[in-house]
């Protein structure tokens, strides 16, 4: 292999207690990627952003992101957790759920810095919800929400983006604004996007992942019935977009 | 009331009792304002109740050894810091067991302070003070210690404030900016503790939890950031504090059980009034 892989995972397995989550999986992805990981509930995709981000630790194989550890490769991350897992009542304010993408081992001591305000606003701005920044974090909508911790994601300026369900709770043309919105950080930031409606993404991403206990990857023009049917057991309906569709199967064996 | 202001002037202990809620009230209102959204007031509870070890301990200590210079309360910051890393390690390791072992060191920490002031010579009349307090008997010396104490709660505080309003939202996005969350999350009960050994002077370590919580709780519905949570919990605290001394004072009640009651009633009248407003 020439050039070093972005992310490179080497025959990971991981499981709770005892059952396989993900088993000897391996994947490669190369800088400036727009990928979704798609696949059933339960089937690992969060697990393999954990993963990715060190915040689980391999039982089998090896993590790599930039050619490093992941906990070392951190502060070139950014990351967008599922939906819903925070306190809906907490007494904190957009800017200062933004700037908590700002954080490092040693930034944010004492006063934000008038740089790192800037740059947090100018993150709320990319997700078109600068005029948010003064409201109560618990005040929002659900899809504000998602906007304001995507902008956390983006304030550190990440050259790879993870996240977990970012158009969860988001109205569909606010959905289509934040598919556009990361579209439009390519090539700068590879994006690796977990995601339910794949007939929205299709048109967006040029990867898709298949993740159940095993992972497969797929250039988005294979993606088509058979494939989604094949990995949630029962066929779906898919919006289909201009591009030629080809059969294929998420899984040969 | 009148009664109370003209003591005020005339006795050097019930100012001493005044400063010492006002003191405490400065370090309850921020560091309340941290267990009540990070949710910990029940290991604040764990921490409070083993400080009975370290006063039991440093009492016996004194009286046995003629050690004059131990005061309880030194052995309280000792016994409070001491319980708030183990309660912090069973938090972050035992999760399968944690509140069992929580609830436990609560528990075991009370029946070390009894065995050592029953051990201890003399009369243990000092129990009933270490349990529900006494702010009368504040010596200037406490005072001292309790500012020592506050300044270095708050400038810690400050410092960190930060990276601990990013722990108790969301730890696990802190640990991915590089935030050592766990240490964060023991500096925190740390603060908790030295906050307890304050308040435990003024209400007693029996008390403690209600003053920690109810000022933070009751500013939380008037305030949508930390800071401002925690200044206004402190003015709802001084505003306990003060009117439970004041209260307490014609009657000849125990003053940390007015205080508490106080804080109580108003937690209570405040709740009862927005659920009215709400369905107006």
């Amino acid at each position: 292999m020439a050039a070093v892989a972005l992310i490179a995972l080497d025959r990971v397995s991981f499981g709770y207690n005892g059952h396989p989550v993900l088993s000897e999986v391996s994947l490669e992805v190369a800088a400036g990627e727009f990928l979704a990981l798609v696949g059933p509930n339960g089937g690992g995709k969060t697990t393999l952003l954990k993963l990715i981000l060190g915040l689980l630790m391999p039982q089998q194989g090896r993590v790599l992101v930039f050619g490093r550890p992941p906990a070392k490769a951190r502060g070139r991350m950014g990351y967008l957790p599922q939906h819903a897992y925070l306190d809906p009542s907490f007494p904190v304010t957009v800017l200062e759920v933004v700037l908590m993408g700002r954080l490092g081992p040693r930034a944010g001591l004492g006063l934000w810095s008038r740089g790192d305000r800037q740059a947090a606003l100018q993150a709320l701005e990319q997700v078109q919800a600068a005029h948010l920044a003064g409201r109560g974090f618990a005040e929002l909508s659900g899809g504000q929400r998602q906007r304001v911790l995507i902008a956390r994601a983006l304030a550190a300026s990440p050259e790879l983006l993870l996240l977990d369900e970012p158009t969860a709770g988001v109205d569909p043309r606010g959905e289509e604004d934040v598919l556009g919105l990361l579209a439009a950080l390519q090539p700068r930031v590879t994006v690796l996007m977990v995601t339910h409606d794949l007939h929205f993404v299709s048109a967006y991403v040029n990867q898709v992942v298949c993740v159940n206990r095993r992972v497969a990857l797929h250039p988005t023009q294979e993606v088509d019935d058979q494939l989604i049917a094949d990995l949630y057991g029962r066929p779906m309906r898919m919006v289909r977009h201009d591009q030629h569709l080809e059969g294929g199967e998420c899984f040969h064996g | 009331m009148a009664e109370f202001l003209a003591a005020l002037s005339q006795h050097a202990f019930l100012q001493q009792a005044l400063l010492a809620g006002l003191l405490a009230s400065l370090a309850c209102g921020v560091i309340g304002a941290y267990v009540v959204v990070r949710r910990i007031s029940y290991l604040a509870g764990a921490i409070a109740h083993s400080v009975l070890g370290g006063m039991g301990l440093a009492r016996y200590l004194a009286v046995t050894q003629g050690w004059a210079w131990l005061h309880p309360l030194y052995g309280a910051v000792a016994a409070a810091l001491a319980a708030a890393l183990v309660v912090g390690l069973v938090t972050l390791k035992a999760r399968q067991r944690e509140d069992t072992i929580i609830g436990a060191i609560w528990a075991v920490g009370m029946a070390v302070g009894v065995l050592f002031i029953a051990a201890t010579p003399g009369y243990d009349v000092e129990l009933m003070s270490y349990l529900f307090g006494n702010i009368l008997m504040v010596t200037p010396a406490n005072l001292w210690l309790m500012l020592g104490l506050d300044l270095l709660a708050l400038a810690v505080a400050f410092v960190f404030h930060n990276q601990l309003l990013a722990v108790c939202f969301d730890e696990e996005f802190a640990r991915l900016r590089g935030v050592n969350s766990n240490l964060y999350f023991l500096l925190l009960l740390a603060l908790t503790a030295l906050t307890v050994v304050l308040l435990s002077t003024v209400v007693g370590i029996i008390l403690v939890i209600a003053l920690l919580t109810l000022p933070a709780a009751i500013a939380a519905n008037y305030a949508r950031r930390l800071w401002q949570i925690m200044a206004l919990a402190v003015l709802i605290s001084m505003a306990f504090t003060t009117g439970g001394l004041a209260l307490s004072y014609g009657p000849d009640l125990p003053a940390g059980a007015v205080i508490i009651v106080l804080a109580g009633a108003a937690y209570l009248l405040v709740s009862a009034g927005r659920w009215l407003f709400r369905r107006a």
